[in-house]
C-alpha cells in the first residue's frame, strides 16, 4: 500500500499526521491429546490488515482507523481523525523524519504439522497422555509514513510453539513452555517438552506451607509476567503525573545496587531487531535503573512532547486499531556482583502465578499474589501449591541476593531478558 | 454487509466437503473512545473495520479462515480454499440446506446514538471535577467512555441466518488518593448493552464519588486479618468469583479436554438448595447479552446449578457435536478474526430469601467484599485467587473499617459448598467485565445479590 498521497493531503490541510499500516498473516495448527489419543483441534489461517491515522491540528492529536483501502474510506478516516483532533489537548509534537527498512528473516522453514507430530511422539514416549500443543508461523509487515517525510518499512517473520502437558500424581497439574524462533528446523523440541514437564511436575500434589526467610526465585515466564505489570512504573507519563512509585525519585537509589535495567533495541536472545518504534522514532538503548539508581523514564512521542523530554522509542502499536502506547521493546535486567543460585541452601522456585493483575499495586508496591512452585532444598524437591506471596515489591527488589549465570528472553508485552533472580523479603503463606 | 443469498452462495462451496458443521460470520465493527486524564482530554479515537470468517468442522477438527474487508468474490475464494485444504471429498456433494431467518427471544431495545466524540467531553470533565472536589487527598483522576457497535451476520450449516446490531457502552473512573506517604486507588465502572443513555442513568457524581470514596477510605484502611473468615460477597461484582471459579470449569471444551474439576459431576449436589447459578444471554440490556450467539443460534438462558445441583455445562454447537452435551448457545468470539468457543454471557446467582442484615449479624469477625480487581483460576483443580479492591471488616455484626487490598484464595467447589445465604431480588445487581480465554476477550456480565460464604482464606497480614 502507498499512503503518500494521503499523507500529502493531511499536510495540504496545514495539518501534521502519520499513517501506520500493518498486515499480519498467520497460520496456526493446534493438536490436543486425551487418553493418549492425539487429535487435530484446529487449523487457522488469517491475514488481517488495516491502517491507523493520526492527525495533528494545532498541536492536538486525533486518531482513526479502518481496513477498507478504497479512497473514500481512507479519506473518511482522515476526516474522523481530524474531527477527533479538535478534542485533544495541544502538545508540541514534532514528528520524526526517519527513513529506513527493518527486515527480520527466517533462517529456515519447517512444516508446523511435523513439529506438532514430533511433540506428540515425545510426550507419548514419556507416557504423558494429556496435552495440547500449538505451532504458528506468523509474518507481519508494517509501514509508517508521516508529514515530516518519515518512511519506515518493517518486515518480520517467526515461528512460535507452545506446549502444555497435564501430568498426574494423586491429582493433576498443568503448565506450559514455549519457543519463538527464526530457525524452526533447529528448534530443540526435546528441550521444549522437558521444560514444560519440569514446570508441570514442579508443583504437582504440592501443599501450602508457611515459609519465612526463604529466598524466592521466579521462573522466567513468571518474572516476565511480574514485570509486565511493573514496567509501566518507568513510563514518563506515570512518573510525571505522580502515578508511579518512581515519581520524584529521579537519581535516587531505589533498588538493589546490584541491579541495572536497560532498554535495548536488540539482544542475541531476542529474534529480530527493533531499530524503529511504531511512531518512527529510533529505539534508544537507555538505562532506566543503573546500579540501583533510577536514572531515566521512557517516553513516546506524545508523552515526550507533554513533558518536554526526548522520546526514547517506545511507541508501540499492538494493532492498527489502537493508538501507540508507551511500551519498551526489550527490557534487559543486568545483575552484577552477586553469587549464583547454586550458592543458596534453599529457595522457592515459582512456576505459576495467580491473581497478579489484581494482587499487585505497582504504585505502592504492595502485593499479595497466589503462587505454585517447588522448594529446592539441597537434593530435596518439595512441591508447593496454593501459597500466597506477599510483601512490597520495591522493597523486595532492594534485596536481590543471587542470580543465575544464564539469561532467558520471554515475550510479555516487552521482551524481558534476565537471569533468574533470587529475592529476599517475600512472605510465603499457605 | 451481505445479503442472505450472498452468504448462501458462499455456503455452497463449503457443502462440497460435507462438513459436520460450518458457519460464515460477517462483522462491521465500530469503536469510539475518549479519555480524560490529568484534566486533559486524551486519545480521542474512532474507527471501523469490516471482515468475515469461515469455519468448517470436519471429523471434529476446526478449519478456520479469515477474510479481511471481504467482497462476495473473496469470500467464495476463501471458502473454496478452505474446502480444498480439508482434503475430504463429500460423499454426497451438492448437499443443500433449508435457509431460515431465526428469531431471538431477546427483543431489540432503542438506544441513544453517540454521533460526535465531543458529546461525552463535558460528562468526563464533570466526573473529573466531582472526584477532585470529593476530598483534598484526591491526587489524580482518569475517566473514559467507550463504545463498540458491531453489526453481525451469521449463516450456519443448519440453515440459520441471523442479523443483529450489538452496541455496548462503558464508563470507567479511576481515582488515585494520596496522603503524602501512600497512594491508594479506587475505581468505578458500569457498562450495558445500548448507547449514551448509560450516561443519563449513571451521573458523573455517581462514578466520581464511588471511586473517590474507595481511594480515600483505603488510605486509612487496615490490613485484613489473614486466615479463614466468613465473607459476604457484594452485589454485582461478587459474581466474578462464580464466573471465574465455577463458570470456566463448566465450559464444555474444558470438560471434553479433561481439564476441569467439574468433569463427571452433572447431577451431583455441589451446594445448598439456596444456590442457583444461571448463565443467560438474554437478560435485557445487560453487558453480556446478545440476540444470537456467534454461531448463528438464538440466545438463551441456561441454568447451570439448580438449587445446589449441577444440571448443565455451557456448550457451543461444536462441543455439542463432539460430546453430546446439550447445546446451550454459548458459542462466542471476540470478533470476526477469531474462532468461537464456549463462553459465558451474563453469569449470576439467582436471588434468594435471606437478608443482608441477617448475614451481618451472624458474623463475629469477617469481611464484606464489595469490589474485586479480577482473579484467576486453575480449571484443572478449581483453585482460585481474587483481589479484593473494596472491602470492609465485619466485627460483631457491624461493618467497621475499610481494608487495604487483599487476596482471597480458595477452591470453586469449596466456595459452593460453603454458601450459607443468598439475599433477595432488591439487592440484585449486574456488572460488566471482559472475559479472557484462548487469547480472546469478550464482554461478559456478572451478577448476584449479597452472598454469604462461611469461610474463605484471606491472605492478609
Amino acid at each position: 500500500m502507498d499512503f503518500s498521497k494521503y499523507v500529502s493531503l493531511i499536510a495540504k490541510n496545514n495539518e501534521a499526521g502519520d499513517i501506520f499500516y500493518s498486515d499480519v498473516s498467520m497460520k496456526s495448527v493446534r493438536i490436543g491429546c486425551v487418553e493418549g489419543q492425539p487429535h487435530l483441534e484446529d487449523v487457522s489461517s488469517k491475514e488481517v490488515s488495516g491502517y491507523g491515522i493520526r492527525v495533528i491540528k494545532d498541536g492536538r492529536m486525533g486518531f482513526s482507523f479502518g481496513n477498507k483501502t478504497d479512497d473514500e474510506s481512507i479519506l473518511q478516516s482522515i476526516e474522523y481523525a481530524s474531527q477527533a483532533a479538535e478534542l485533544g489537548e495541544p502538545l508540541n509534537i514534532s514528528l520524526p523524519s526517519t527513513q529506513g527498512n527493518e527486515v527480520t528473516e527466517l533462517k529456515s522453514e519447517s512444516d508446523i504439522n511435523e513439529i506438532l507430530d514430533r511433540i506428540s511422539e515425545i510426550y507419548l514416549s514419556k507416557r504423558i497422555t494429556k496435552f495440547e500443543a500449538t505451532a504458528e508461523r506468523e509474518s507481519s509487515k508494517w509501514l509508517l509514513t508521516n508529514t515530516s517525510g518519515a518512511h519506515i518499512m518493517s518486515s518480520e517473520e517467526a515461528y512460535s510453539v507452545t506446549v502444555m502437558p497435564v501430568v498426574s500424581g494423586i491429582g493433576e497439574n498443568a503448565n506450559y513452555w514455549f519457543a519463538v524462533t527464526l530457525d524452526p528446523e533447529n528448534l530443540d523440541i526435546n528441550e521444549l517438552v522437558l521444560r514444560s514437564l519440569d514446570r508441570a511436575y514442579s508443583s504437582l500434589d504440592g501443599k501450602g506451607i508457611n515459609l519465612k526467610g526463604i529466598p524466592v526465585v521466579f521462573d522466567a515466564p513468571e518474572w516476565a509476567e511480574l514485570w509486565s505489570f511493573l514496567l509501566d512504573s518507568f513510563s514518563g507519563k506515570n512518573v510525571e503525573r505522580g502515578k508511579s512509585f518512581f515519581s520524584g525519585k529521579l537519581s535516587q537509589r531505589v533498588l538493589s545496587d546490584h541491579l541495572s535495567i536497560k532498554l535495548e533495541n536488540n539482544h542475541p536472545k531476542v529474534p529480530g531487531n527493533f531499530l524503529y518504534d511504531n511512531e518512527g522514532v529510533n529505539v534508544q538503548p537507555v538505562f532506566l535503573v543503573e546500579e540501583g539508581a533510577f536514572v531515566q523514564a521512557y517516553y513516546g512521542l506524545a508523552s515526550a512532547a507533554e513533558f518536554g523530554k526526548v522520546p526514547t522509542g517506545v511507541g508501540r502499536r499492538f494493532s492498527f486499531e489502537t493508538q501507540p502506547l508507551d511500551v519498551p521493546f526489550i527490557c534487559h535486567f543486568q545483575i552484577e556482583g552477586l553469587p549464583t543460585l547454586e550458592s543458596l541452601d534453599k529457595y522457592l522456585l515459582v512456576t505459576s502465578l495467580k491473581g497478579i493483575h489484581s494482587g499487585l499495586n505497582a504504585v505502592s508496591g504492595a502485593f499479595s499474589i497466589g503462587a505454585d512452585g517447588v522448594l529446592l532444598d539441597g537434593e530435596k524437591h518439595i512441591p508447593v501449591s496454593g501459597v500466597t506471596l506477599s510483601g512490597n515489591i520495591w522493597d523486595v527488589l532492594n534485596q536481590v541476593i543471587a542470580a543465575s549465570d544464564k539469561e532467558e528472553a520471554i515475550p510479555s508485552g516487552s521482551w524481558v531478558v534476565s537471569p533468574l533472580v533470587a529475592l529476599d523479603g517475600i512472605t510465603i503463606s499457605g | 454487509m451481505f445479503t442472505q443469498e450472498d452468504l448462501e452462495r458462499v455456503a455452497q462451496e463449503l457443502l462440497t466437503i460435507s462438513p459436520d458443521f460450518f458457519d460464515i460470520f460477517v462483522e462491521e465493527r465500530t469503536n469510539k473512545s475518549l479519555v480524560l486524564e490529568s484534566k486533559k482530554l486524551e486519545r480521542p479515537s474512532v474507527g471501523t473495520v469490516f471482515g468475515a470468517s469461515i469455519r468448517a468442522v470436519v471429523n471434529g477438527a476446526t478449519y478456520f479462515s479469515v477474510v479481511d474487508n471481504p467482497s462476495l468474490e473473496s469470500l467464495i475464494v476463501a471458502a473454496k480454499e478452505l474446502s480444498s485444504s480439508v482434503k475430504q471429498t463429500a460423499s454426497n456433494p451438492g448437499n443443500t440446506f433449508i435457509l431460515r431467518k431465526v428469531e431471538s427471544p431477546l427483543k431489540k431495545d432503542e438506544w441513544k446514538q453517540w454521533s460526535q466524540l465531543s458529546e461525552v467531553a463535558d460528562y468526563l470533565k464533570a466526573t473529573d471535577d466531582y472526584a477532585r472536589s470529593y476530598d483534598s487527598k484526591v491526587a489524580q483522576v482518569s475517566s473514559s467512555v467507550s463504545q463498540q457497535i458491531s453489526n453481525v451476520q451469521v449463516l450456519n450449516s443448519l440453515g440459520n441466518f441471523t442479523e443483529e446490531q450489538r452496541s455496548r457502552t462503558r464508563v470507567f473512573c479511576l481515582v488515585y488518593a494520596s496522603d503524602g506517604s501512600s497512594v491508594e486507588v479506587g475505581s468505578a465502572n458500569q457498562g450495558k448493552m445500548g448507547g449514551l443513555e448509560l450516561l443519563q442513568k449513571y451521573s458523573p457524581e455517581f462514578f466520581a464519588a464511588s471511586a473517590a470514596k474507595v481511594a480515600v477510605s483505603k488510605l486509612k484502611g487496615v490490613v485484613a486479618p489473614s486466615g479463614e473468615l466468613p465473607v459476604i460477597l457484594g452485589p454485582g461484582f461478587g459474581g466474578v468469583i462464580f464466573h471465574e471459579a465455577i463458570g470456566h470449569s463448566l465450559e464444555a471444551d474444558a470438560i471434553r479436554k479433561e481439564v476441569s474439576v467439574m468433569r463427571g459431576k452433572i447431577g451431583q449436589r455441589l451446594a445448598s438448595s439456596k444456590v442457583t447459578l444461571i448463565d443467560s444471554g438474554i437478560v435485557p440490556g445487560e453487558w453480556g447479552s446478545n440476540a444470537f450467539d456467534d454461531e448463528g443460534f438464538p440466545n438463551q438462558e441456561t441454568v447451570l446449578i439448580k438449587e445446589g445441583q449441577l444440571v448443565s455445562y455451557m456448550s457451543d454447537y461444536l462441543e455439542h457435536l463432539l460430546t453430546g452435551f446439550p447445546h446451550t448457545a454459548n458459542g462466542r468470539r471476540e470478533g470476526y478474526e477469531y474462532i468461537p468457543y464456549p463462553r459465558m454471557r451474563n453469569t449470576y446467582i439467582q436471588p434468594g430469601n435471606d437478608t443482608f442484615e441477617d448475614m451481618l449479624t451472624s458474623i463475629k469477625k469477617g469481611i464484606l467484599a464489595l469490589k474485586f480487581g479480577g482473579g484467576q483460576v486453575d480449571p484443572v483443580t478449581g483453585n482460585f485467587i481474587f483481589g479484593v479492591t473494596e472491602g470492609y471488616l465485619i466485627e460483631d455484626g457491624k461493618v467497621t473499617a475499610p481494608i487495604k487490598d487483599v487476596s482471597m484464595v480458595g477452591n470453586g467447589l469449596s466456595i459452593l459448598e460453603n454458601i450459607e445465604a443468598v439475599s433477595s431480588e432488591k439487592d440484585m445487581d449486574f456488572m460488566p467485565g471482559m472475559c479472557g480465554k484462548e487469547g480472546q476477550s469478550v464482554a461478559a456480565g456478572i451478577g448476584e445479590p449479597y452472598v454469604k460464604v462461611s469461610r474463605i482464606l484471606i491472605g492478609g497480614e
